[in-house]
């Protein structure tokens, strides 16, 4: 097998997905925690226009 | 102490200030963790290049039990002083630890399979590191399962302390039973056995977990706290109109 760094000794099927996994993971939770986090602002300022 | 780190108004200003350097800091140390542990470190004498999984694997499972530690203290909090931030924190603390318990299990599986030639065994290792996401499974679903917050907070607050069995059982399992799973290179008493190599990037990776996984409890804990104030706002005016 040609020893390219890709093919990582032929392990790369599970070397590529988990790293993969593992940044997907932290992406999912930051944009989720950036979502929610800007939902409920946006909550908050509207029930304050409200003059609730 | 507590009290005054647990004032909503001085946890905001003093987080607002410190978010961005968290996330940037984060993102470096990530990013060399991943240069040094794909491009930079050497193949292992037995492993050859499958143990490159080790610069994630291992540090999603010292970050799963370190938040699990966090969750736990923070529960006594809740039980002994009934401070409601600090319920706020564990809540906040349990989905980011069970992501990287779960990474820890996947992570770990994709290894195990070229090393030992299964995706799974029963192993006290990996078992143990089961028993921990069902502890953040249980504890996410119990602090959600009553009609009144306040019971499944109690609820949940104790399942955590009685979770906290699992971490030693967790360390010392490879040294109490005889397990597939390697014993400890590097938290060990005597310091650790892996190359300076290795070391580096497994460090980079877990400061770069610790300090992301500090942001995002950060901005999670914020985001209750507004939250909070948004359904008292409305029971406020519910009320109102009631009256």
């Amino acid at each position: 097998m040609e020893n390219i760094f890709w093919i990582m000794e032929g392990y790369n099927i599970y070397i590529w997905p988990s790293y993969f996994l593992t940044l997907l993971s932290l992406l999912y939770l930051f944009l989720l925690s950036f979502y929610r986090s800007k939902k409920a602002k946006k909550l908050l300022n509207k029930l304050i226009k409200l003059d609730v | 102490m507590f009290d005054w780190l647990a004032n909503p108004n001085r946890f905001k200003r003093i987080t607002n200030k410190l978010e961005p350097f968290l996330i940037v800091i984060s993102i470096i140390l990530i990013a060399s963790g991943l240069y040094f542990g794909l491009f930079d470190s050497p193949k292992d004498y037995q492993q050859g290049d499958a143990v490159r999984i080790m610069y994630v694997h291992v540090p999603s499972a010292w970050l799963a039990s370190f938040l699990f530690l966090s969750l736990a203290v923070s529960c006594i909090f809740y039980l002994a002083w009934k401070h409601p931030f600090a319920d706020i924190i564990s809540n906040t603390i349990a989905p980011i630890g069970a992501v990287f318990s779960v990474l820890t299990l996947v992570t770990g599986s994709l290894w195990g399979k070229p090393m030992w030639g299964t995706w799974w065994v029963w192993d006290a290792r990996l078992t143990s590191m089961l028993v921990l996401f069902f502890f953040y499974l249980g504890y996410i679903i119990l602090s959600n399962a009553f009609e009144r917050k306040i019971d499944g907070s109690k609820s949940a607050s104790v399942l955590a302390l009685i979770g906290l069995i699992n971490l030693p059982i967790i360390k010392f399992s490879v040294d109490w039973w005889h397990t597939l799973h390697q014993p400890s290179s590097i938290l060990k008493f005597d310091g650790p056995s892996i190359d300076e190599q290795m070391l580096l990037p497994l460090i980079l990776m877990f400061f770069g977990f610790s300090i992301f996984s500090l942001y995002l409890i950060i901005v999670n804990v914020k985001t209750k706290l507004i939250q909070k104030k948004c359904e008292a706002l409305i029971l406020k005016s519910n009320l109102k109109e009631f009256l």
